[in-house]
């Protein structure tokens, strides 16, 4: 492993918040597709062989992830969160009741989860630009969720979802469907997830028809640049399945 | 829409979006200050400096990924999977014309590009083009991300990034089911294997872009 600089407080912070999430992350898998010491869920027993091993490998992932974000933290006067340090509750405060027996909610717990992670690095990615080492980190940890975020997508879909592998608009699967009923009506904890992902305006340049592309819809526009999300926001969101320890 | 509601979105807009209009003028200021800017020299066209030959370059990704994926739907091996395809090139097409528009006067021209040592009458030679490219890609547009001085731009190139990594995960479910992450892309951490511009134009230079390019002023780690 590389050496990792002198780190100032706050970005001890932020590695704290990095490490919290993915320990969610870790803890979702790991209870969904078991461990050595746990029996898979329902929900997961009921998406096919295919699936459940590509949720075996979101899983590696996130464990390879936690090991490394745990490392930073050797040699610092902070001590790195864990999960005995947090309390998780995956069905968010009963916005997924069913994600142990249900596999469509199985899977759209993980499409939350995945997409915020992906907004959650990409908002803290300026804030790191002076730090060349730990902005590295988290590019090449933030390209990886989004990798995870499509595959959800992707055996959403199969599953009869009408959703593509990016976001459209607001979170809307596809053009002019409302997304999902769960997010939308039943938690405004969960509102945010898609928050402002409609944008079609980067660095003040209107994406819509850009230099005379009518091809380029307001739709097309807003799914060519996925959007940021502050701390604050994430914590919104994050603030249902972990009850305390963030 | 009501004229009204125009004109508070407008200016919404331009609240929000301040810090990118700044952005904006800095890439000018680039412009007057830096001696060698993008153009054509003695070696191939020159990227720029510093923060203008990294968003020339992403700028000579997305014409490259453009251009497959104009030519793929053109052949038209892969009928199955059109509408997604097409989202895709209208992505890239999008991302394209953004880095043409906030390069200004400092962009690369449109590059000659050459597809023809790709099969596209094949369909499993089109999608293993096509992951070739995405994965590509993703690793290129991480290595240039990391070099940037702007934080305005590092958040839209990673507002770039995450898409192309949503497209690669879509390619390889198409191509090899179950290989869209883990060890046999990642780092022992699970990260990305982010990669130098050097080693990515030598993937590209001569087989897919035939116009002539001196990357000497890009970054070399």
């Amino acid at each position: 492993m590389e050496s990792t600089p002198a780190l100032s407080t706050a970005l001890l912070s932020t590695l704290s918040f990095a490490l919290s999430f993915e320990l969610l992350e870790l803890f979702f898998y790991q209870q969904m597709t078991g461990t050595a010491t746990s029996a898979p869920s329902a929900s997961f027993l009921a998406l096919t062989p295919a699936q459940q091993a590509g949720l075996k490998i979101i899983g590696s992932d996130e464990q390879n992830h936690v090991n490394f974000l745990t490392g930073l933290f050797t040699g610092t006067t902070t001590s790195a969160p864990s999960m005995s340090s947090m309390r998780i509750d995956l069905t968010a405060n009963s916005i997924f009741p069913d994600i142990y027996t249900n596999p469509a909610t199985l899977l759209l717990a993980a499409q939350v989860l995945e997409d915020t992670s992906v907004r959650y690095y990409k908002g803290q990615l300026a804030r790191l630009a002076s730090n060349q080492t730990l902005l590295t980190y988290f590019l090449d940890l933030h390209s990886v969720e989004a990798r995870h975020a499509g595959y959800i997508r992707i055996i959403r879909n199969a599953s009869g979802i009408n959703i593509k592998p990016w976001i459209t608009l607001s979170g809307n699967m596809a053009e002019g469907t409302s997304i999902n009923p769960v997010i939308i009506t039943e938690n405004a904890n969960l509102l945010n997830v898609y928050l402002n992902e409609d944008n079609t305006f980067q660095a003040q340049i209107q994406i819509q028809g850009i230099n005379g592309h009518t091809e380029i819809t307001n739709i097309a526009a807003s799914e060519s640049f996925d959007e940021v999300l502050s701390q604050t926001e994430v914590l919104a969101i994050l603030g249902s399945f972990i009850t305390s320890g963030i | 829409m009501p004229l009204i509601n125009k004109i508070d979105r407008k200016n919404f807009l331009k609240t929000s979006f301040l810090a990118s209009g700044l952005l904006l003028f800095y890439i000018n200021s680039c412009k007057k200050e830096s001696a060698g800017g993008a153009g054509e020299g003695a070696n191939g066209y020159i990227f720029g400096t510093g923060d203008i030959a990294l968003l020339n370059y992403a700028y000579v990704l997305s014409q490259v990924q453009a251009g497959f994926y104009t030519q793929a739907l053109k052949a038209g091996s892969v009928p199955d999977q059109r509408l997604l395809l097409s989202d895709i090139l209208k992505h890239e097409t999008a991302q394209r014309e953004f880095l043409k528009v906030a390069l200004g006067s400092n962009a690369l021209p449109a590059m000659a590009l050459d597809f023809t040592s790709i099969n596209f009458t094949s369909r499993s030679l089109t999608l293993q083009s096509a992951l070739f490219f995405e994965d590509l890609t993703v690793q290129a547009m991480n290595g240039l991300t990391r070099n940037l001085q702007a934080a305005a731009f590092i958040t839209i190139m990673a507002e770039i990034i995450s898409v192309q990594a949503r497209h690669a995960s879509f390619i390889h479910e198409l191509v090899m089911p179950g290989t869209f992450s883990g060890a046999s892309l990642l780092n022992a951490s699970g990260m990305e294997i982010h990669k130098k511009p050097a080693q990515v134009l030598a993937l590209l230079q001569g087989i897919y872009i035939k116009t002539k390019l001196d990357s000497g002023s890009l970054p070399s780690s």
